[in-house]
């Protein structure tokens, strides 16, 4: 066999393989089940709340949905039934719920309610709202049922005795479209009593209908396809709607018709069909099924949320929310040669796709971007060279420039590959690194040996190097701009260009060296973006460079392989494992890496292309990339925006303590007050967005305390602490990941009351109080002064009585004191006279007495002389006494300065005289250094006294009597100390030795008055004594005099007279 | 070797069998040993074996049965080669599955005859089958249902829903099974779930010496029952085996006309099943019989495709030695 026929064989074998449907493709499902906190995987039906929340009806609950959590409701809750078979959300937001065995509830953004447990006996399989706000429901077995505003039921069971309802549309004229087992009925519900104005597909199951534009409806039946109904005035008109694929038997039970002119069909046991519905008919578009990822073929619900975002309920694997992809990538599992791809090209309807050295073709059709099933496989038309770059020619033929072969030539239609631009003596000639066209159709061949036109054929017929002026030879890419000025990527150096025969060069914006340019592309604006190798991105605006981008600016990398202006003027630049999206518009960049969908981890450079749907495809050594960009648009919509919950303190409160009405998504009550001291707000809010929920930013204020917004923040919750009373209103607002806002913030108003010290009607009470308080201190006070006025007026006359008592008293006593001054002055003058009247007689009797002793010689009558001598003695020291003592009382003091020792030794020496029997020694230790001022006669009565007594009263047991006599200064006079080793006295006796006439001993002599006498003085001079003795231990007498005369009033030491132990 | 293919073959009879079990069985259950079940089209004669051209069974699923469930057919067209062709296949025959308050409770489901609101509850799915070939001998898949759809039965552990086969048109007999399966393309068996009806019509067996069985169960307030046959066309035997009954004979109808057999019920019997067997002696092909029984009260006992406590087997009362049967 020739070899050709193997040849034949194998490309024949490729065809077929290559030429049959691909692996179907797959797609990204977000799936949400029991596990995730669905109550139940049989999703019934799907709405979505004023505050963005999903609800979704199963079997087992309803369960609502913020993009992160779910919260299930049953009839604990307040639902007829846990059993949801449908939903509807009304004109004023409430939802209204439909259950298996008949039971009504709605939802009133408070509470559940139930409308009614019973309102049917078989399950309530649809809900719709008319335009006067009457809320229709379509039963299993029980008919048609209206409630109107005012909740007034009214069933129309004439009208479907038989028939299951399955679905309901309200039209603008006031007909009902009801679909049912039995057909399609026209109901007019412009009158009070409902008709039937027409059924279309007797006998046919029709399941569902949904609403295209005004007038235009989809009705899906479950057996027989699609029809398309188009009412004019009262007229009908129904067709069935063509389809690029055979609908009947599919078991079609759901249709949703979205913004984009897609329907959307479920089927139960097929999957949804996304079709594009065009004048034509039905163009499939894509299929899901669980083959391309849903989880489950039996779909039960369809549902468009706000933001575009399509949800399936299945029955039986919860509920999907299909995740559109930006980027699709397509690898050799999906039948490219091999995954790396160098090169793409894009012409009319076909996209050419490089691997390494073979290509692809592949033809679309429209609206088919999936479908990579319609291709032809050239496999190795280049021999062994990598393929760096395609273009088509005017002969629509490929241009393939190779990385080291030249440039080769390709026939679409007969499959003939041969080599077309090659230089024999020019290595770097050959290494092709980009191809272009000009406005006038000449080729422009980027190499490494600089760049050639080619205007028609082979030979260049310009070739531009450094020579010719170029910065460099080594060209990485060439493009063209809208003004055919040609640009050449170089690296190192500033920007080449060339246009009319002319090469300009600019410098380069990096003042120390060149820079690295890979890529070009142009801007609707006809801006000029150049996309380097570590410099980042450029904007030239045909004269110089007017801004850089980095990665600081938000650019992904700094190193940029390809560039691409897409149909919304964004330019994509590519990196080695991302893709950068830059708005210019909104002068934002978007970096798309591979939680975004880009799989990819290196671009291969320049493989880029746009198709005739604007979708963009790039090459990287991973596979295929296409950017979908009707995924990607921005949808304009920011989260529905709510505030989930209010804490005080961080704690959860019942707020149905405060108010029975509570509204909002944190079910809060109407108008919130709270005292002063609930003043620690917590708000948690909740944006939603189910395309992206985890990228929710927010911002808040709080009016009345703090006017301005926050900072952007993902925090979805704040706290306000210590709020001060007043009025107040909470704001938040959500942004979405595309950076839209929500339309309008939600809001939350309060009052914290001020305390009651704080309120008007207490001040005003404090005031008034203020006053009555001064004014009753005033009269209590004036009360009081009055009374203490009349009580000093009443003291003033006792105490007027009490001194004129006691004036009288005083006076009395003056008297009294007088007249004993008087007395006592008469009885000294008496005892003075009297003794010194009596000591003449007495001196006389002495002096005889002691004739009598020298002259008498009989021994008794010596006996007797002698007695009356010593009695005549003593009577006379008594005198003597009693006179000194009313001289001391009465007689004026003289003071001199006092020779202490003189004096002392003076008594001393007089008391030496009298007759002793023992010797009598003297310790004598004046030592007083001050001036001692006294009367000399009285201070000579003290110490005789004393001394004498010291003598005197010397002890029986001692062969000597010792006296002592010590003076020194003290405070202002002298102390005394006069010691003996006398008999003592006794203690009992101690307290009576200063009594007039007392003699402590028998064996005294003396008048008993010496000590009466001491004391007296003492007591005149203001002094003090103290006596410290003992019995049989001596005795020490311890005296203190003042210096100079005795001060009046000045008795101090007077008080603390005593005569014995203990004087201080 | 031929020792080894053998071994090696008997394995994987084994193993089929193994896997048999696991895939359990279809209604009639193989411990019935009952070909098929059988509706005859409203046209036919009571004579061929259907009384009433009716037949409603109940499935128990638990409750904590989460994955859909799907109810499927054998050959639910009427016109291949299992079915009773009278003249032409013109019988149409409908299949309905409903769920729902009083699909099971309701007075009129639990009849012997279908009068009344026999189809109480909600349909959930419905579809009539003629003479259609690509359902010959073929199995037709309806659901899937939520079993939440079912009635909640707490007596009965879980949802209950009931399938209504009725012959509208025609005067044929549709021979077909049933199964309830978690999966719509092959029969695998719903754990916990069991069937039942209160009037079963069937094929026997046409060999002579088979023998089928059926299961009522017999609660405790049952004193006697009445085990009523139509049209049984004296075809073999019949007798029961409890665990007190030892082959107590049961006595059967004739041609087209009813019968029913008296029999008392001892404690012991009380809360299980009776294993009702019928054996075949003749030869006579494609005898469809009718069996229903009732209290002592006239209601209606339940057949259990699984016998509830498993097949009953007969205590002896008196203590005998192995080897030994007592006269």
């Amino acid at each position: 066999m020739k070899p050709t026929f193997f040849k034949n064989l194998w490309i024949i074998f490729l065809w077929s393989i290559f030429s049959n449907p691909l692996q179907a493709q797959k797609f990204n499902f977000r799936n949400y089940n029991v596990n995730d906190g669905l109550a139940q995987p049989y999703v019934y039906c799907i709405s979505q709340g004023i505050y963005g929340r999903l609800w979704i009806g199963t079997g087992d609950g309803l369960s609502s949905f913020d993009g992160k959590k779910f919260q299930n409701y049953s009839i604990k809750d307040g639902l007829a039934e846990n059993f949801v078979t449908a939903s509807c959300k009304d004109k004023r937001g409430n939802i209204w719920l439909g259950h298996y065995e008949g039971g009504l509830s709605i939802y009133d953004n408070s509470s559940f309610k139930i409308i009614a447990k019973n309102i049917a006996q078989s399950p309530i399989n649809v809900i719709s709202e008319d335009e006067n706000e009457n809320i229709w429901l379509g039963t299993q077995n029980n008919g048609l049922i209206r409630i109107s505003a005012t909740k007034k039921i009214v069933k129309y069971p004439a009208l479907f005795p038989t028939s299951v309802i399955n679905a309901i549309a309200c039209t603008a004229n006031k007909m009902l479209l009801v679909a049912t087992n039995d057909g399609l009925q026209i109901i007019d519900i412009s009158t009070q009593k409902p008709t039937l104005v027409s059924t279309y597909l007797i006998d046919i199951t029709v399941l569902k209908i949904t609403k295209i534009k005004d007038n235009q409806y989809l009705v899906a039946t479950q057996d027989e396809g699609i029809y398309n109904l188009n009412m004019n005035d009262n007229h009908f008109d129904l067709q069935k709607q063509p389809s690029e694929i055979d609908l009947s038997g599919k078991n079609l039970n759901i249709l949703q018709y979205d913004h984009d002119d897609f329907v959307w069909i479920g089927s139960f046991g097929e999957g949804v069909y996304k079709f594009k519905n065009t004048p034509q008919g039905l163009i499939v578009v894509a299929k899901y099924n669980q083959t391309s990822g849903l989880a489950n073929d039996y779909i039960k619900s369809l549902f468009i949320d706000r933001e575009g975002d399509i949800w399936m309920g299945t029955f039986g694997s919860g509920i999907e929310i299909l995740v559109d992809p930006i980027f699709t990538l397509y690898t050799q599992t999906d039948g490219l040669l091999n995954d790396n791809v160098t090169a793409v090209l894009s012409e009319e309807n076909n996209l050419w796709v490089a691997n390494d050295n073979g290509l692809i073709q592949l033809s679309f059709s429209k609206y088919k971007m999936n479908d990579l099933s319609n291709r032809k496989i050239f496999p190795k038309c280049v021999g062994k060279s990598k393929i760096t770059s395609l273009l088509k020619d005017k002969n629509q033929e490929i241009l393939i420039g190779t990385q080291e072969n030249g440039i080769w030539r390709l026939n679409p239609n007969t499959g003939k590959c041969q080599q077309w631009f090659y230089a024999n003596d020019n290595n770097l000639t050959n290494k092709i690194t980009d191809l272009t066209y000009d406005k006038d159709g000449y080729i422009w061949v980027a190499t490494e040996d600089g760049a050639f036109r080619l205007d028609d054929g082979v030979i260049p017929s310009i070739h531009l190097t450094m020579e010719s002026g170029l910065l460099h030879n080594n060209i990485f890419s060439v493009f063209v701009d809208s003004k055919n000025t040609v640009w050449f990527a170089t690296h190192g150096t500033g920007l080449s260009t060339y246009k009319n025969g002319k090469i300009t060069n600019y410098p380069s914006p990096n003042e120390t060296s060149g820079i690295d340019i890979n890529c070009f592309t142009e801007d609707t604006n006809g801006n000029i973006w150049i996309g380097t190798y570590g410099q980042g991105l450029f904007k030239f605006d045909g004269k110089k460079i007017i801004k850089k981008y980095a990665q600081k600016n938000g650019l992904g990398s700094n190193y940029c392989y390809l560039t691409i202006c897409d149909r919304n003027n964004n330019i994509w630049i590519g990196h080695k494992n991302g893709m950068s999206k830059h708005d210019i518009g909104r002068n934002t960049f978007t970096f798309y890496q591979r939680k975004e969908g880009f799989l990819v981890d290196e671009i291969n450079n320049n493989a880029c292309a746009k198709d005739f749907e604007n979708n963009l495809w790039f090459g990287s050594i991973n596979g295929l990339l296409r950017y979908n960009l009707s995924a990607d648009k921005i949808k304009n919509v920011g989260p529905a925006i709510g505030i989930s919950s209010l804490d005080l303190f961080f704690q959860k409160v019942d707020w149905k303590k405060f108010s029975d009405t509570l509204y909002s998504m944190a079910q809060l009550p109407l108008h919130l007050e709270l005292p002063h001291n609930q003043n620690h707000f917590t708000f948690h809010v909740r944006g939603i967005c189910f395309s992206n929920p985890d990228k929710v930013y927010y911002k808040y204020k709080l009016e009345g305390f703090q006017n301005d917004w926050s900072l952007v923040t993902k925090e979805d919750f704040v706290t306000y602490p210590n709020i001060p009373p007043g009025q107040y209103s909470f704001k938040v607002i959500a942004m979405n990941h595309e950076g839209v806002w929500s339309d309008a913030p939600a809001e939350f108003n309060f009052t914290i009351n001020n305390p009651f010290w704080k309120t008007w009607w207490f001040t005003a009470l404090m005031i008034v109080v203020a006053v009555l308080m001064v004014f009753l201190i005033i009269k209590l006070r004036t009360n009081s002064l009055e009374r203490e006025q009349k009580i000093l007026q009443d003291e003033k006359i006792k105490l007027i009585a009490e001194i004129t008592e006691r004036k009288r008293a005083e006076r009395k006593l003056k008297e009294s004191e007088d007249r004993l001054k008087e007395t006592n002055q008469e009885l000294n003058t008496f005892i003075y006279r009297a003794s010194h009247d009596l000591r003449g007689p007495l001196s006389t009797v002495k002096g005889l007495t002691n004739l009598g002793l020298m002259e008498i010689t009989d021994e008794t009558s010596l006996k007797y002389f002698d007695l009356i001598a010593d009695r005549i003695n003593r009577l006379d020291f008594i005198l003597k006494d009693l006179i000194n003592i009313v001289e001391i009382a009465e007689v004026a003091m003289v003071t001199a300065d006092i020779n202490m020792p003189a004096m002392i030794a003076d008594i001393v020496a007089a008391v030496q005289t009298t007759s002793l029997p023992k010797p009598v020694k003297f310790q004598l230790n004046i030592n007083n250094k001050n001036n001692f001022v006294g009367d000399k006669k009285v201070l000579y009565n003290v110490f005789f006294n004393l001394i004498d007594n010291a003598v005197k009263y010397h002890s029986n047991d001692r062969n000597d009597i010792y006296v002592s006599i010590e003076i020194e200064d003290y405070k202002n006079g002298i102390l005394v100390l006069i010691t003996d080793n006398g008999m003592g006295i006794n203690k009992d006796i101690q307290g009576r030795i200063f009594d007039m006439f007392f003699r402590g001993t028998d064996q005294s002599k003396g008048s008993g008055l010496g000590l009466y006498l001491v004391k007296k003085i003492v007591s005149r001079l203001h002094g003090k004594i103290k006596v410290n003795s003992g019995s049989k231990n001596g005795t020490q007498i311890e005296l203190y005099i003042p210096s100079g005369l005795p001060i009046a009033g000045d008795d101090e030491n007077d008080k603390n007279e005593e005569t014995s132990s203990g004087i201080e | 070797m031929q020792k080894h293919i053998l071994s090696y073959l008997i394995f994987l009879f084994s193993i089929s069998l193994f896997q048999f079990h696991l895939l359990a069985q279809p209604i009639p259950s193989s411990e019935e040993n009952i070909p098929y079940l059988v509706t005859f089209g409203s046209d036919s004669k009571t004579s061929w074996g259907d009384d009433d051209y009716c037949q409603i069974f109940f499935f128990t699923i638990p409750k904590d049965q989460k994955k859909p469930v799907f109810l499927r057919v054998y050959d639910p067209e009427t016109g291949g080669s299992i079915d009773e062709i009278k003249e032409a296949a013109d019988t149409k025959t409908t299949f309905s599955v409903y769920g729902g308050i009083g699909a099971y409770t309701h007075n009129d489901a639990q009849k012997e005859q279908p009068n009344g609101n026999f189809k109480s509850g909600i349909e959930l799915a419905k579809k009539t089958f003629a003479n259609q070939a690509e359902y010959n001998e073929k199995w037709y898949t309806f659901g899937p249902f939520n079993p939440a759809e079912g009635e909640l039965v707490p007596e009965h552990g879980g949802y209950i829903l009931k399938v209504v086969i009725q012959g509208i048109a025609g005067n044929d007999g549709n021979l077909y099974k049933l199964f309830l399966t978690q999966d719509p393309a092959t029969n695998i068996k719903v754990e916990g779930a069991n069937s039942l009806t209160f009037e079963y019509t069937f094929r026997l067996n046409d060999k002579a010496g088979s023998v089928s069985h059926i299961y009522p169960f017999i609660n405790e307030d049952v004193v006697s029952i009445k085990i009523h046959t139509f049209d049984y066309d004296n075809d073999g035997i019949v007798r029961i085996i409890s665990v007190a009954k030892r082959y107590e004979p049961v006595s059967v109808s004739g041609d087209n006309v009813w019968n029913a057999s008296l029999h008392k019920i001892a404690d012991e019997e009380h809360k299980k099943s009776l294993d009702i067997q019928m054996i075949k002696t003749t030869e006579v092909k494609d005898n469809n019989i009718v069996f229903y029984i009732t209290n002592q009260y006239d209601k209606l006992l339940p057949f259990y495709t699984s016998p509830i406590g498993g097949a009953p087997k007969y205590k002896p009362t008196i203590g005998v030695k192995p080897g030994i049967t007592p006269k």
